[in-house]
């Protein structure tokens, strides 16, 4: 009497369990990016920036102080320090001259570094009188937009750091931007805590609120692919949770660890070409995962 | 008919054969000593052998099984509770059943061990100290009027706690009077109150924020908007302390980030912080008590999160006061000067990062002994010793 649905209560369980191992290793570890040019390891390497014009990954390696690059076949190009000027670099990015735009959590400020000319020009933010924790930086057609922790607002600057105006959803109970990634004219945002993703188009239009069908611990960082799936990454977890472009959760990958494609207090996601590379603070390395 | 009067000689066989069994028992194991005031029901109704072996056992007591497993077996309901709760008091988490009860009699209410508030002070000793004015339940030592000993959704064990105070503060417009600017429905009375007792009258918690004990309020509230540039428009050298890879300001967590941790009014301690830290912390981070609950061991100051970890910032992972070394040798000062190989010139093979104490140890909680992360007995080691 009871056989047949013991049966299709296994037949069910072993089909969620192999679709899971399926899509799960379908990523695999392509490469573990641990040390720069120099041969120095990377300690606690918190920015990432791949400029698509150079084919070159930038790693900010806040520990040591320095940015990193890196080849598009992932092997270490240069180190750069500014002449010892960078203290506490957070993230990066490039302004439309090609300038190294660095964000300096130690002094909270943007520092342009003029590679040519070796000019820096450090600029504070203000938003209504008041300083910006800056936190992140993206470009965009028209200017800047960049992460204020305190606000936990997107605030829009132009390319000379004037500011314009504060962007943020229109949600009830939003509580401010943990990570925000510009992907064409679309303002993409992930909430603290909750881990609901925004899309908010930059040109006017209405936003799309995704919700991810998971309790998360600890979500720092996420990915959208180019068909629109969500890669969410739960510092506490050490994983990467997969959902669908509704939030109906698919799979997860990565595990607690210290070995090369384990996580230990990972950071940052970010999607080069169809690679999703993986920035591991604790670890001090970045984890190139394919398909 | 002839089934009916089978069934109730059956109980009466029953009912002789236990009196039978007990009153066995009670030649040797004299009542006076064990019928005490209020009896556990197995014992009164003479079951001796529900929990006891007439002859030979392996457990203490010639019991029949682990005693928290014996109490298990008839209080069903109560263990399947147990199970689903959200936060369960440390006994009975270990499942020290007797911690607190007798197996057999008390003069004590609940067959408890000592008087309740004796019992509740003797692991929570903080509480005995001397308060000017004190809470009249607690001074009644009815612990269990608020608590529930054990378990309960919140992690404090407070039964039903949006609406305990009210139970016996029910009088609105006495309320409303006292509290002019506050929503009642939406008021946290401890954030101000100190429930258990208190130097200053109403029970109001003892560090008071300046502006609040000069009564000027406007100094804030005037001043409007949620951010936290209203408390550092004044705390001006706070901002600077967030200037850090990790920190605590966190967007518009209850409007102003700096009230995610301070009260504004009052507090418990000069930091005016609202609440002690570690139900403070957990309400944001509540996977780590999951972790303390699965765990066998955890480090002993577990509960006092700001030891070793910054509130405002830090340049560490999970914002530790300074790296993984720095951080333990404040207290473990023989191991900062000879331990397994430590620093900046000792790499981990697995990942070139420096090796440090939480390396190999995790004191947020592991199943191994001196919190380590794996096994001490080999596991661990050939994490990176592989030819050893």
């Amino acid at each position: 009497m009871y056989r047949v649905p013991q049966k299709l209560l296994a037949f069910v369980v072993l089909g969620f369990v192999f679709n899971t191992l399926c899509f799960a290793a379908s990523w695999r570890l392509e490469k573990s990016i641990t040390r720069g040019a120099d041969g120095i390891s990377m300690h606690y390497p918190l920015g990432m920036l791949y400029d698509s014009g150079r084919n070159k990954l930038y790693v900010v390696d806040s520990g040591n102080d320095r940015l990193l690059s890196f080849s598009d076949k992932w092997e270490p190009v240069k180190v750069f320090n500014a002449g010892g000027k960078l203290k506490l670099p957070i993230y990066m990015e490039r302004d439309p001259e090609g300038n190294l735009l660095v964000v300096e959590r130690s002094d909270n400020v943007i520092k342009k570094i003029e590679l040519k000319t070796r000019r820096i020009t450090a600029f504070p933010l203000f938003r209504k009188g008041r300083p910006v924790l800056i936190d992140r930086i993206a470009k965009y057609s028209k200017g800047y937009l960049v992460l204020d922790r305190i606000s936990g607002n997107v605030l829009v600057y132009d390319f000379k750091f004037n500011y314009v105006r504060d962007i943020y959803p229109n949600a009830r109970n939003f509580k401010g931007f943990f990570d925000i990634k510009v992907k064409g004219n679309t303002l993409w945002g992930m909430e603290v805590v909750s881990g609901r993703i925004f899309a908010i188009p930059l040109g006017g239009g209405s936003q799309k609120v995704i919700v991810p069908q998971k309790t998360f611990v600890e979500p720092v960082s996420f990915e959208v692919d180019s068909s629109g799936n969500i890669y969410v990454l739960d510092r506490y977890l050490k994983k990467v949770l997969v959902f669908s472009p509704t939030g109906a959760f698919k799979y997860s990958f990565c595990r607690e660890g210290f070995r090369e494609g384990e996580l230990y207090y990972p950071w940052l996601l970010l999607f080069v070409k169809d690679k999703l590379l993986v920035l591991d603070e604790g670890n001090g390395r970045v984890d190139v995962w394919s398909k | 008919m002839i089934l009916r009067c089978f069934v109730f000689l059956v109980f009466v066989l029953a009912s002789f054969s236990n009196l039978a069994a007990a009153s066995n028992c009670f030649k040797c194991h004299h009542k006076k000593e064990i019928f005490k005031g209020k009896v556990h029901e197995p014992v009164a109704s003479g079951k001796c052998y529900r929990c006891h072996l007439p002859h030979v056992s392996r457990y203490k007591g010639l019991l029949k099984e682990r005693a928290d497993r014996l109490c298990f077996e008839c209080h069903v309901r109560f263990g399947k509770e147990l199970k689903k709760a959200a936060f369960v008091h440390t006994p009975v988490e270990k499942k020290a059943c007797l911690r607190c009860h007798l197996p057999h009699s008390s003069t004590h209410k609940a067959l408890l061990v000592k008087d309740e508030k004796e019992l509740c002070l003797s692991c929570h000793g903080e509480l005995k100290k001397k308060m000017v004015f004190v809470h009249k339940p607690f001074r009644d030592g009815k612990c269990t009027v608020c608590h529930d000993p054990h378990f309960s959704r919140n992690m404090v064990f407070v039964k039903n706690m949006d609406r305990i105070c009210f139970k016996c503060h029910g009088n609105r417009v006495k309320l409303k009077a006292s509290h002019r600017y506050g929503d009642l429905k939406r008021m946290n009375c401890v954030g101000c109150h100190n429930p258990h007792g208190s130097g200053k009258r109403f029970l109001i918690k003892d560090f008071s924020h300046k502006p609040f004990a000069e009564k000027k309020c406007n100094l804030c509230h005037k001043k409007g908007g949620v951010s936290s540039s209203v408390c550092v428009s004044c705390h001006k050298g706070v901002e600077k302390s967030f200037n850090h890879l990790h920190n605590h300001q966190l967007g518009r967590v209850r409007g102003n980030s700096c009230l995610a941790c301070h009260n504004p009014h009052v507090g418990a301690d000069k930091n005016l912080l609202a609440d002690i830290p570690m139900r403070m912390c957990q309400s944001c981070h509540p996977e780590t008590y999951k972790q303390k609950r699965e765990s066998l061991y955890v480090h002993p100051e577990w509960s006092n999160c700001i030891n070793c970890h910054a509130g405002h910032g830090s340049d560490h992972p999970a914002m530790l006061k300074g790296d993984g070394n720095a951080v333990c040798v404040r207290c473990h000062k023989t191991q900062g000067k000879f331990t397994h190989p430590v620093g900046k010139e000792v790499l981990d093979p697995r990942n070139g990062q420096p090796i440090t104490c939480v390396t190999c140890h995790d004191t947020m909680g592991t199943n191994f002994k001196y919190n380590l992360r794996l096994s001490g007995e080999a596991a661990l080691c050939i994490e990176c010793h592989k030819n050893y």
